[in-house]
Parts: structure tokens; sequence; C-alpha cells
């Protein structure tokens, strides 16, 4: 072409031949390159002394020289550690941290990319099935979308002196913490610090070193969702700050005073898991269960499964904890209390006076602190002391609401020069009266460090992008004390700082990372001697917690404070909960806890004003699918607008208002609607999904305000929840009974009973139900028998996988849920298409109310349902292509590259638990759900998933496109790769035979599961626990009159509620 | 109306009442009327085609091809898109796609009963109708085939339903009754096809040899495959008329049969019936006469052929309209009795769902006024006679045949085994345009055969006029009002040209 055109000699094909050349040859003989040695001969002696003199220096200065500091990284892939195998997945032990408290997690990492969150087998707190496998809640399961989360903020921004905010770079933001620190160094008054909860030693430090080099500095703790009050009640009661420990494996009797028990209380795994231990008790020869009753101002899910429920408003569970402690011989009678509250209450104090010593009564975190120091006395009675209940002492602090008040105003006093802001979102949250919004501009220099780019972050001067926990080292405390040991799963993806890096960062140390300090505290923690603290690290490092605990304070006793009342109120009584999916709003921007149905109500997307049906009677409220009348409810001259949602057992004249909704600045899943209206239709103060419930939350009534006005607005706005509401239809009524059962009774597919009745007869809870035809004239041809391997039968396989379900213990924490979620790829559809009856999860949860609409005390039973893998598959028969098939072992298997979707199958499933993917859900930003338009259908995916969303994907699993049927498969990945090593170790002549163990292969949803509700295992091993399960009394097919022969089982419902009312 | 579509050309303008009823003792009434000839018949029938058209189907066409578009832009966003579009969701799988298919194959049978059956009963009255009920079939067949090739997931691989060998030597799975409409469907629209277009072999070669312009010659000339009128043609052609409507005549009952097994073999209660066969066969050919009358109507006023398609075609559609209307009534009756009578809880509440108090319980009420209390009209005569009513009547029918099929599919899909998958179903504009469209598509192929086809059977219509029947009885001679009191149609016409 031109002359500039290299020539041949340049080009090389490959590093040999290049390697050959004449140059490199030479170049590769000489073993120190371009090193002159006549440049060191013509050295003056003035310039050699010079330089080994500056050598000396340095190398003794710094230590650098003498010392080989072992560099620790989070490896890159493009290195192969020894002894990995790419594709091989690695699991680590870590923390996560909510609210204060820590989750001990295992963390599943494919090639260095975390994918799967479990709970940590070897800590006692998440253990289940005896160690075998860890639970997990929903949150710590959904974290890792967080962390995967493309709208997370990627850099530092900083407002400009003309109010623009702007990306900034680390270094910029370097050099002002230099020069922060340069003019603070030693001094700090002006400095306030605001940080989350947290109990890491690690963090504890940091903050203590920033607080020695600016000794003026101030720390304000604050978290709208706060244990306060129990701590509060601790120090009144024992004279000690301290936390609850409540070890309900040791109790039979069990009385819930509004404690979300199993759902939001920071201990619900483990107690989900001892309460069920007592309940599993059932299919023993004893046929014992353990008795939980719950008096609740609202559906818990303490309520959820109890077997004796009580429904009162929040003043009346005061009243009525303060009768109990009457009848314990404590305090006087309650005057204001009803007959029947006064003769619950003394039913349940004969149950636990029976029960001395192997009972506790349980007191909602929210409860105030006079009454939860009552529950505490009550306890006392009871023998509960040291035994059901201890105390997990923690250092005393201001509370979380002082620490506010206090902060906003010294802001607004001027006082605060400079705003540090670890994470919270207090703009957003912090009690409404308070003005904290107004109060942070007052600062000169605000920072806030944060995940997002939210409501907080915009009103500060600096925001600073925070890491995830699953990129950074750190540590946090768990319930029972022992300390767990954070460690990151990758590199900060968006190059984030740990709290404990920024404070370090803003003392004018740059070089430290959060690895150091974790170093640095845990060696001194150890307190051994270098090399044994090494050693010791690395275990707790394995392990992910320090087996040391702290010792749990003995108790002598608890004294009670005289608890005030106002008198009487009238009005509506408002409770504000934190969210079951958004907690309390962080997040927000997670679509699989948005899209996560509330256990109760099913709503996704959206919280919603809790109201009774008789309150809904009251003010005309009617009920519709999918859209609801718009209450406004009015507080001390503040209102809201919210949609009513009806909820049976609600009691009469609270309103439960559900926190952590209507942010105001998040990402793109705030988006949803494509009614155009965020937030759906025309009422509501509403900017992103759901309703600004904070605003009625002030400083004076955190968790229950009374005297409300409510009326209703007339207008409607759009709900998505996945039930319908036909429960006020009269035939649909009667049907659903019939189907369902009435209260306490079986149904026809839900069965259930009471103990007593269960103890007479065996047969009760399947009594209303069709018996099994079998129809078949011939055995089908997929009935595993146990067969010696190398039998030519080819249908005959070593396993037949099964499940069970165990209705009594299930406790609805919708962690299987999300589990199912995370495993298996299942997109979120969004709020416009769960209207349309389109969600995807392949494991719902069925909530069914029973009792009359307008029983003010309904039950509910909770159905876990997935695809029960029929052997006689109504699916398979109809679907025209053979995408859904069954295979040897007896999973009902969906071949989706087969799959043309004619949804044939779907109609035919009696349980409904096949899922169509309607439209591209995966590449689909939600709030744009037509994308993409006129996208080539096989590489839409390829083009238009987000690259950053995509690594969450579990590469064992097929990302599933538009147009193809998709269902529970009992995780087949998960199966297939257990059996292939051990069939690997029986050729190998390691193993005896070639099937697997029992829990060897584990489904996503049996391994959160809390409460070892879900079981899975190879039906074939008589010894194994789901075919001893299936074996029990309790066990049933759902709908096993159509002949499907589901190889899952549900176990039936069994309650206990007191002999007087059985 | 008659204004702006009659014909010009037409002979008559005043109705002869034919109807069977005004018969005397012993006699037949003309099935042809008016003074028509051999020439006459073929004037009125070609005129159609060779004159220019009313501007009534310019109109018509206009607004069909509209539609159309509406229908072709729908599909478009429905494969780019995916069928998300709609508003089928994980409850209701089906819903406006398979009613809609079901409506179209369920109109679609008319035309092969009035072809084929009649024709093999010797049911001469049938020759004035014939050939636009086939034409009827042929298109609604198109629409209603058109759906479940729509409806899939992946449309890009429709082609698996079919027995192709294959690298991945997968075959369909044949206990599928997808699989088997895909057979009874393609089987069903191939052989009409052939039988509508071999009836139309010597109507092809009328219209070619008085063909005035060049294009309508070679047109005319390929599709009559040179046919001369010999005798030998006339006998290889009767022959083989005879053969494909026996072929027809079974079709015209399996292919419904089988569409209706999609239901039947399934255990979703409200489709898990033994007695959906002849049900849906039933239903089938009540609206297919619906929508024979609903085309015939207009069409022999607009295009002048009221001596072929008289009030006796008119009256006889509407007569089996009601008798198959009846059938219709009893296999609700029959539906909800066995719903009660079975003791299967599941489906007598489907029923009481359905019947009751069911979120679509008006779409029952529909189905029951427009199929079975509405229809009840075609007993008085002066209803049967009255154009107007007639076609209000016919259209009611559609519409009731269609809310029949939304009664099976979406009431019985809303309502399953378990109350937590209830859930409603609600069309999306999507769905409705894309309804509305396909009426586009039939019609614009309807109306495109009404201008370049020969819409009427005219060489079988000869065969049951006095002329052909004159021969007969040429010792006799006779006013013109004795022949045609003497002619028996029925009794002597078959196989004399």
């Amino acid at each position: 072409m031109n002359d500039k055109r290299p020539t041949p000699k340049d080009y090389w094909q490959s590093l040999s031949q290049l390697a050959e050349t004449p140059a490199m040859q030479a170049q590769i003989g000489q073993e120190f390159q371009n090193y002159d040695p006549g440049a060191m001969l013509n050295t003056s002696r003035r310039k050699f002394l010079k330089l080994a003199g500056a050598s000396m220096a340095l190398a003794g200065i710094t230590l650098t020289g003498c010392r080989r500091w072992p560099k620790e990284n989070v490896v890159d892939q493009n290195s192969r550690p020894m002894g990995r195998i790419p594709g091989v997945p690695e699991q680590y032990a870590s923390v996560f941290e909510l609210g204060g408290i820590g989750q001990p997690l295992l963390v599943t990492t494919y090639d260095g990319r975390p994918i799967k969150i479990e709970g940590n087998p070897l800590h006692p707190l998440s253990a289940t099935f005896g160690g075998k496998m860890g639970s997990s809640s929903v949150f710590a399961q959904a974290s890792i979308l967080e962390m995967y989360d493309p709208e997370r903020s990627r850099t530092p921004l900083q407002r400009a002196s003309n109010g623009v905010r702007q990306p900034v770079t680390w270094n910029t933001f370097n050099a002002f913490a230099a020069e922060f620190a340069a003019s603070n160094k030693g001094k700090g008054d002006g400095i306030a610090i605001l940080t989350e909860s947290t109990l890491g030693p690690t963090f504890r430090d940091s903050l203590a070193a920033f607080q020695k080099a600016y000794p003026g500095a101030k720390v304000y703790e604050y978290e709208p969702i706060s244990r306060d009050n129990e701590r509060e009640a601790s120090k009144l009661a024992f004279g000690q700050a301290g936390r609850w420990y409540y070890d309900l494996s040791k109790a039979n009797v069990i009385v819930s005073f509004d404690a979300d028990l199993f759902g939001q209380h920071p201990n619900a795994l483990k107690h989900a898991n001892d309460w069920a231990k007592g309940r599993k008790t059932v299919d023993s020869e004893e046929r014992k269960m353990n008795r939980l009753y719950a008096i609740e101002s609202r559906f818990t899910t303490a309520g959820t499964v109890c077997d004796e429920r009580f429904p009162a408003s929040n003043r009346v569970i005061e009243q009525m904890v303060l009768q109990l402690a009457f009848n314990a011989g404590l305090g006087s009678a309650q005057a204001g209390l009803k007959q029947d509250q006064i003769d619950y209450v003394t039913k349940i104090w004969a149950d636990l006076k029976a029960n001395n010593g192997k009972a506790v009564v349980v007191g909602g975190q929210h409860l105030r602190p006079e009454v939860l120091a009552v529950v505490a006395a009550i306890n006392d009675k009871i023998g509960a002391l040291n035994n059901t209940l201890s105390v997990i002492p923690e250092a005393d602090r201001p509370t979380h609401l002082e620490a506010i008040k206090d902060l906003t105003s010294r802001l607004t006093a001027g006082q605060v020069e400079t705003l540090i802001i670890l994470g919270g979102n207090p703009v957003y949250d912090a009690p409404a009266d308070l003005g904290f919004d107004a109060a942070i501009s007052k600062a000169k220099t605000s920072i806030h460090l944060s995940l997002y780019d939210n409501e907080t972050s915009y009103a500060s001067l600096w925001h600073v992008n925070r890491a995830h926990y699953l990129e950074s080292w750190g540590d946090a405390e768990f319930w029972d004390g022992s300390v767990g040991i954070q460690q990151p799963m990758i590199e900060p993806l968006f190059g984030g700082k740990t709290p404990s890096e920024l404070l370090l960062i803003l003392s004018g140390e740059t070089g430290a990372n959060c690895q150091d300090l974790l170093y640095r505290t845990w060696s001194k923690r150890l307190n051994e001697s270098f090399v044994a603290s090494a050693a010791s690290f690395q275990k707790i490092l394995h392990d992910g917690f320090s087996p040391g605990k702290p010792q749990t304070v003995k108790l002598t006793g608890a004294s009670q404070a005289p608890v005030p009342f106002e008198g009487e109120v009238s009005g509506y009584e408002l409770r504000f909960v934190p969210d079951s999916k958004t907690y309390d709003g962080r997040f927000a921007n997670n679509g699989w806890l948005q899209e996560l149905p509330e256990l109760i109500t099913k709503v996704t997307w959206d919280n919603v004003a809790w109201i009774s049906y008789a309150d809904a009677q009251a003010l005309g409220v009617k009920q519709r699918d999918h859209e609801q009348d718009v209450l406004e409810i009015k507080l001390d001259g503040k209102s809201l607008r919210i949609p009513a949602f009806v909820v049976p057992g609600q009691p009469k004249g609270v309103i439960t208002l559900p926190l952590g909704y209507a942010r105001k600045i998040a990402g793109s899943v705030l988006l949803t609607d494509r009614f155009g209206s965020i937030g759906g239709g025309s009422g509501g103060d509403s900017t992103g999904p759901g309703y600004d419930t904070y605003k009625l939350r002030t400083s004076k009534n955190l968790w229950a305000a009374y005297g409300a006005t409510v009326t209703n607005t007339g207008d409607t706005a759009t709900v998505a929840d996945t039930a319908e509401h036909h429960i006020i239809e009269p035939t649909g009524f009667e049907i659903r009974e019939k189907r369902v059962g009435e209260k306490f009774e079986p149904g026809m597919i839900v069965h259930e009973t009471t103990l007593a009745k269960f103890i007479k007869d065996a047969e009760a809870p399947h009594e209303n139900s069709e018996k099994l035809l079998p129809l078949q004239l011939f055995p089908g041809p997929y009935q595993n028998k146990p067969v010696q391997p190398g039998t030519p039968d080819e249908f005959a396989a070593p396993h037949a996988w099964g499940m069970a379900i165990d209705m009594t213990t299930c406790v609805g924490c919708n962690a299987c849920v999300v589990a199912c979620q995370a495993e298996n790829n299942i997109p979120i559809v969004g709020r416009d298409e769960v209207i349309m009856t389109r969600s995807m999860h392949w494991l719902r949860i069925d909530r069914y109310f029973k009792g009359p609409i307008d029983d003010p005390n309904p039950e509910i039973t909770l159905q876990p349902m997935m695809c029960v893998h029929c052997e006689n598959a109504p699916c398979e028969q109809v679907c025209p292509v053979a995408a859904t098939v069954h295979d040897s072992e007896g999973l009902n298997t969906m071949v989706y590259n087969r799959c043309i979707g004619t949804r044939y199958c779907a109609n035919n499933c009696p349980y409904k638990v096949r899922r169509f993917n309607f439209l591209d859900y995966h590449s689909r930003i939600p709030g744009d759900w037509r994308k993409p338009w006129l996208g080539i259908p096989d590489t839409q995916q390829e083009e238009s998933v987000d690259k950053i969303h995509a690594l969450v994907y579990n590469p064992d699993v097929t990302v599933r496109m538009r147009g193809v049927m998709e269902k529970c498969t009992y995780c087949v990945q998960r199966i297939k790769a257990v059996e292939n090593h051990r069939r690997i170790e029986w050729l190998d002549g390691k193993r005896a035979e070639p099937t697997v163990d029992d829990f060897d292969v584990v489904t996503a949803c049996q391994q959160a599961c809390p409460a070892e509700a879900i079981v899975f295992g190879n039906l074939n091993d008589k010894n194994s626990l789901v075919y001893k399960q299936q074996q029990t009394e309790r066990s049933y097919q759902v709908l096993q009159e159509l002949n499907n022969r589901p190889r899952t089982h549900h176990l039936a419902k069994i309650r206990n509620p007191a002999t007087t009312e059985a | 109306m008659a204004t702006i579509f009659s014909n010009p050309q037409s002979l008559v303008y005043r109705e002869i009442d034919n109807t069977v009823a005004t018969e005397p003792p012993g006699m037949r009434s003309p099935l042809v009327v008016g003074t028509h000839n051999f020439s006459t018949i073929t004037d009125a029938v070609t005129n159609v085609n060779l004159r220019p058209a009313p501007i009534g189907w310019y109109i018509g066409f206009t607004a069909s091809v509209i539609m159309l578009g509406v229908y072709i832009t729908c599909v478009a966003y429905l494969l780019s898109t995916g069928v998300g579009v709609w508003g089928n969701n994980n409850s209701v799988d089906w819903a406006f796609d398979i009613i809609n298919f079901v409506f179209w194959v369920g109109i679609g049978h008319a035309g092969t009963l009035i072809s084929a059956i009649l024709y093999l009963f010797r049911q001469n009255w049938r020759t004035g109708i014939n050939r636009f009920a086939e034409a009827m079939t042929i298109f609604a067949v198109v629409c209603a085939g058109l759906y479940p090739a729509l409806h899939i997931g992946r449309v890009w691989l429709a082609y698996w339903l079919f027995p192709i060998p294959n690298q991945m030597a997968m075959w369909p799975q044949t206990r599928s009754p997808l699989w088997w409409d895909v057979f009874a469907v393609s089987t069903y629209a191939s052989t009409s096809l052939l039988f509508w277009l071999t009836g139309m072999v010597p109507d092809f070669a009328t219209l070619r040899d008085r063909a005035t312009t060049k294009l309508s010659q070679i047109g005319y000339s390929i599709v009559s495959l040179g046919w001369t009128g010999s005798c030998r043609h006339w006998h290889r052609f009767e022959k083989a008329y005879l053969l494909l409507a026996a072929l027809c005549t079974p079709l015209v009952l399996s292919v419904h049969s089988i569409v209706s097994f999609d239901f039947a073999t399934s255990q979703v209660p409200g489709w898990h019936t033994t007695f959906f066969p002849p049900y849906f066969v039933a239903g089938a050919i009540f609206g297919g006469f619906a929508m024979v009358l609903v085309l015939s109507i207009p069409a022999r006023e607009w295009f002048g052929l009221k001596d072929i398609i008289t009030i006796r075609h008119i009256d006889n559609c509407a007569k089996v309209m009601l008798a198959t209307g009846w059938i219709v009534a009893y296999a609700y009756g029959v539906e909800v009795f066995m719903a009660w009578y079975g003791g299967n809880h599941y489906e007598q509440s489907e029923f009481l769902f359905r019947c009751w108090n069911g979120p679509y319980a008006f779409s029952f009420w529909a189905l029951i006024w427009c199929n079975v209390i509405i229809p009840q009209l075609l007993w008085f005569r002066k209803i049967r006679l009255n154009m107007w009513a007639l076609f209000v009547i016919a259209n009611i029918a559609n519409i009731g045949m269609w809310w029949e099929r939304f009664v099976i599919i979406v009431q019985s899909l809303n309502r399953t085994f378990l109350p937590s998958s209830w859930a409603l179903y609600w069309p999306t504009y999507v769905d409705v345009a894309m309804f509305a469209g396909s009426f586009g598509l039939f019609f614009t192929l309807f109306l495109l055969f009404c201008r370049f086809m020969p819409i009427v059977a005219i060489a079988e219509v000869k065969s049951v006029t006095k002329e052909a029947h004159a021969h007969h009885d040429e010792p006799h001679k006779q006013t013109a009002d004795q022949a045609r009191a003497d002619y028996r149609p029925d009794e002597h016409h078959n196989g004399h040209h």
C-alpha cells in the first residue's frame, strides 16, 4: 500500500517464533537485562556512596528491605492459585450484617465469582439438620443480587460550588481527605460521625482510632429499625444492657407478645429451628408438641404458625402483659381489659405455670422498655431466666432515637462542621418530626458513604461509594455473642471502600486497607503469639467465626418499673413495622426482594395499610383485584395516602404500616409501572413503588401511634399482589372452604388437624380428602425399585428422588423462595407483570386464611408449593414436542431447548406450578417492559442482559429465553453434580455403591429453610430422612385423587391448641 | 344498501318464495327461480367477475385490507416481543389465541359439511351456496391455523410440530392432542382446498372463455387446467368430486372432534369431558351455518344472485341452525347435569363459577342468550324469511359461539384446583386488535374470492334447473308453469348434463 507497510520480519505468529529471533535470543541470554556494568564502573565514588547511603536509609527506616510482607489479595483468575480447578465451585464462610447483628454465611463462588449465599452449617445459629447444612434469611440470600446491581454507585460524587453533583475520582477524594486531616488533626470538635449499628470489633477499633486522631469528634449511631427498647428493658430489669437470647428448643410453652419470632427477629433462623424441633416430635411415639401462643397486633410469622392466636392492638397487648404479670403475682389487675382478654391471659398463665422451667414469654422488640421489663419479670416467675431466656451483654450507649435527636439539634445549632455518615439513609428514614433532611444542610461538609447514591447522598456534599460486604473484609457479632469474619469473595466491582477504610482515609492514612485493619484487631483479640494467632486466625477464617462467645449474664431475678399509660385514646392505632422485603428501605433496589410476595398479604413491589375486615366495612373499603381503595391517614397534622388492604385477623382499630417504601432516589427498580404513574393509580403518596409511611413516624411514636383518623378517599391504586381476594364472594368462599378446610379442620388439599384429634385418630388430617384411586391397569415404567448396579432393567435407577414438605413447621419466612430464585436464575418480572399473574417464582408459599370472612381471629395455613414431580405427570402427556419428560430417577424434567412454548403443560398442571417466559424477562429493564424491540430472539440475551448483572447467574443453570416454559427441577444441577462425583468414586473403587448418601444432595430450598420443613432425598434409600418422612402418618399427596402420584409429599399440619379448646 | 350494491345486471328484483313450505303436495319448488336458462345463469354468475365491481366491493375491500394491516402489525409485534403482548398469564395460559382458533375452525365446518355431506346425501339445494361455503371454510381455516402457529412461545421452531426427520433425532410426542391437531387441521385444510379447487375447474373454464382481458384469460386458463368440457373431462371430474366428497366427509367430524380433544383429554375441570367431540361438531355446524348466512345474505343482494341463492337456501340454513342449536343447547344442559350428577367437587365448583357467580358468569349467560334463546326465533317462518332479522340472528349466533369458547377456555382455566392459583384474565389491546384483524384477513380473502372466482357453482346450479331437466320431458308440450310444477330436481338430475 505504502512505504509504511511493515516488513515481513516484523510479523510473528507465535511466541516461540518471536523467541527464536536473534535479537530476542540475545536479550534472553543476558541475566540482567538493560544492565550496563560499565555504568557502575563509571560511577564516581561520591555518587556510589550517595546511592549506597540512600538504600540503607530506605531499608532501615521502613524495614521494607528486610521483611517481605505476604501480599494477600483476592486473586484474579488469570494466575490460577494452586489447587484450584476452574469451574469447580468453592465455598467460603462470611457474615452478613443487618441492623448490627451478623448472620453466619457460606458463600459459593465460581471462578472467583460469588453466585449463591447459604447459611454456615458450622455455626449453631444457622445450622440445620444437625449441622449438615445451614439456613439463611431472605435478606442474606438476596444480598448477592445487590452486589451485582449495576446501579450501585461506582465513583465518589462531589457537589460543586454551583450545586451540580459530579462524579470524581478517588484521588480527588483522597486529596480532600488529606486536606481535611491536615486541618483537623488533633482537634475535630466540629466533627460528627453518624454510623449504622454495628458491633464488629474491627469497625469499633477504627472508630476508636479515628476518635483518637480527632479527639473532639462525636459518634452517633442510628438505625430506623432498632433493638433499643430491648436493651433499655435489659437495663431496667437486669441492670445490664444486653440483648435477649431465647432458647425455644427447651420451651414446651412459648408465649409471644407481638414478636415476629421467625421473621424480623435478628435471631429468627435459630428460633425457627428450635421451635420446629419441638414440633417434629409429633411423629414420635409420644406424639408430643410444644405450644405457641401469639398475642399480636398483626399477623406475624409467629401468629401464622402458632397454636393459639389472639389479635389485639398494641395498647391492649401491653395491658395483657401487665395482666399476665398480675397473674404471676406482680403489679395489679388491668382495669381496661375486656373479659375475653382477661380469660385468655389466665389461660396462658395456667399453661405457663404448668410448664415452669420449660416455658418462655417473648416480647416484641418494639414494645416499650417498661413493658419488656415486665416480660422479663414474668420470665423470672416461670423459671425462664438463665434457662430459656439469657442475656448477651452489650456495651451501653445512647439509644438510636436519642442519638439522632442530639445530632439533629447540634446540626441545627450549627455545631457540626463536618458530618460523616457511614451507611444508612437518615434523610429518608429519620423520625419525621426531627427535620434531619433540613438539618444536614447546616453542616459545612457532609460525607455520605453508601452502596447507592440515595436521598442522604443527594443531601450531602460528598457521596462516597461503599464496598459491598461480599467485597470487603470485616467482622460482625452474631446474636449469641460469637463474632464472625467477613471475607471478600471478589475485588470490589466498583472500587468502593468500607466504613473502616473511609475512617482511615479521613484520618490521613491512605495506605492501609480493611484487611490490615482486620488483622490488627484480630491479632489483638486473639491475644496469642504471632504464629499461634496466625494459625487460629486461619481456622476462624475457615469456619467463619470465632468459637468463643461472651458469657451470658447470670441473671438473678428481674425488677420492673411502673408502666405509664396516657389514659384512653380514641381513633385508630398505627403500627409501624419493618417491611419483610425492603427492611427499612435499604433493599428498595433489590428486585428479588421487591418481587417477593409478602407472606400475609402476598403483595409485591408495594407496602399497603393492613386493615381489619370490620374497619374496612366501616370505612366502605371495597376489595378488588389488584386495585385497592386509598385511605387518608391523619396523625398529628400529618397525612398519608396509602391503599388499604384487608387482612383477615387484623385486630379492629389497628392499621399496620410497613416501613421502607416510596424511596425518592434509588435505582430503576423503582420505575416499574406501565400505567404511567409510579406507585400505581390515582391515589397515594408515592415516588417509587409503595408509600412513604416514614412520613407519619415521629420520635414520639416510633413503633405505635394512637389517635389517628382514617378516611376512605374513594380513589383507588393498583396493588400487585399474587393472591386474589375471592374470599368475599359467597360461592368462591364456600368452594375455598371445602378445599382448604374449615378453621383447624382438614380440607381436600390442605390436610390438618389438632394434636388431640391426631392422637385419637391418625387418619384425622386426611379425612376430608378423596382417597388415592389407583386407576392404572399396569404399573408405569418409571416406578423405581432399588436395584443392584448392573442389572439390565434400564428404567430402574439407583435413585428415586423425592421430597417431603412439612406444613407443621413451615414458618413462611420466604427464604426458600429467594434461595430458589438465586439458585435457578429465575428472573424478576416487574410490578405490572405481577399484576398480570406472570410472576416467575418456581416455589411459592400458598397462604390460606381459614374461617369465615368476618372472623376476627382466622387461622392461616401455609402450603409451600412447587413442581411435585408427578410420576404420572399430566404435563408430559400433552406436550407435543416432548419438551417435558420423565427421567429414570423420577424427575419430571423440563428440556428448555426443546420447548416451543405451547403452554399446554401449564394448563394441564393441576398444581399450577409451571411458569412461562411471556417476555424476555432477563434482558428487560424493569419499567421498560416491552424491551427489546425487534431484537433477534436467539441473540437477545447476549446483547441485552447487563454485563454486570449477568455475573449473578448460576453457571450450572440455563438462563431461559422468552417463549420457554420452566418450573422446579428439584435443583437437577445439584443432583447431577453430586451423582457424578459419587459415581466416579464408585468407579474408582472408593465406594461400595454408586448411590449418594442422605443429605449429599440438597435442594436450594431445603438448604435455606431454617425450620427443616423441606427434606429432599433418595426414596430408594430406606434410611433416608425423606423416605422416613413420607412414611409418617401425616404424609399425603396433594390432589392424590387425580392419580398423578407426586414424588413430593406434604406432611399434614398439626396444631396444638390448649386442651380446653381442643 | 340495495342502491349501492345491487348489480344492475340482476334479472330479478322480486323475491320468489320457493321454500319447502310453499310446495304443493307432491311437488317441489324450483331451486333456481326466475326465467333462467343455462346462459342467463352463466351470465348472472360470471358478471360478478367480469363486470366492474360495485363500489360496495371497493369499500368493503379497503376496510378489510386496513384490518389486515392491523393484523400484520399485531403479528409483527407479537413475534418480535413475545407472547407477553397478550393478556395470557400463568394461570390462564390459553385465552384469545385458542378461543379464536376454535372459533375459526368451527366456522370452517359448515363449508365442507354443505359441500361434502350434503353432496353425498343428494341434497341438491346445496348447489346454490356450496362454493361460498367452501371458500368460507378455506379462509376460516387460514385464520384458524395461524393462531396456534403464532401463539407458541418460539414461533421460529413451530416446524418441530411436524414429523420431519432431523439431526436431533427427535419426533413429536404422539400422545399430545396438539399433535393430533396439527394433522387434523392440516389434513382438513388441504383436503378442503383440493375439493374447492376441483369443483371450480369447469367454472374457471367458463370464466376463461368469457374473459375479455389478456391477463384474466391467462390466469383463468391456468387454473382451469385445460378444461374443454368433453364427456371424458366431465366423467373424470364427477368421479374425482365424488371421491373428494367422500374423503372430506369424515374430516368434517374428525377435525372438530380432535380440536375438542385438546380440552377433553386434559384434567382441567370444565375441560375433562368425554362429551366434547359431538358437542363441538354440533356447535361448529351451528356456527358455520350462521356464518354462511352472514356471508350469503349480503352477497346475494349485492351481486344479484337472488335467483340462484334463493330464499329456500336461506330458509334451509336457518333450519339447520335451529336443529344444531338445539344439539348445542342439549350439550350445555348435559354439561351442567353431569357436573352435578358426577359428584366431582372440582367439576361442580367449576360450574357454580361458570353459571352462578364466578368472575366470568356473564359470559355463560351471554352464550345462553346468543346460542339458545335468541335462535328460537327461527321457529317462526316470518323471521326465517326476513333477511334483516336472519342476518342479525346469525351474527348473534356467531358471537355466542365465540363466547362459548371463552367460557370453556378462560372460565375453566381461571379457577382450577388450588385456590392460590385462581387468577383473572383480561385481554390486552393486542388481543382485541389481532382478533379484529383476523376478520380483516378473512374478509380480504373472501372479497378477493368474490371478485375473481366463480362464487356460485355454475355447472352444478345448471344441473338443478328446469332446462337441465327439460330434455327428459321432450315429448310433452307444457306451459312454463306446468314445467315448473312437474320439475323434480331431486329425483333426476344426477349425471345428466
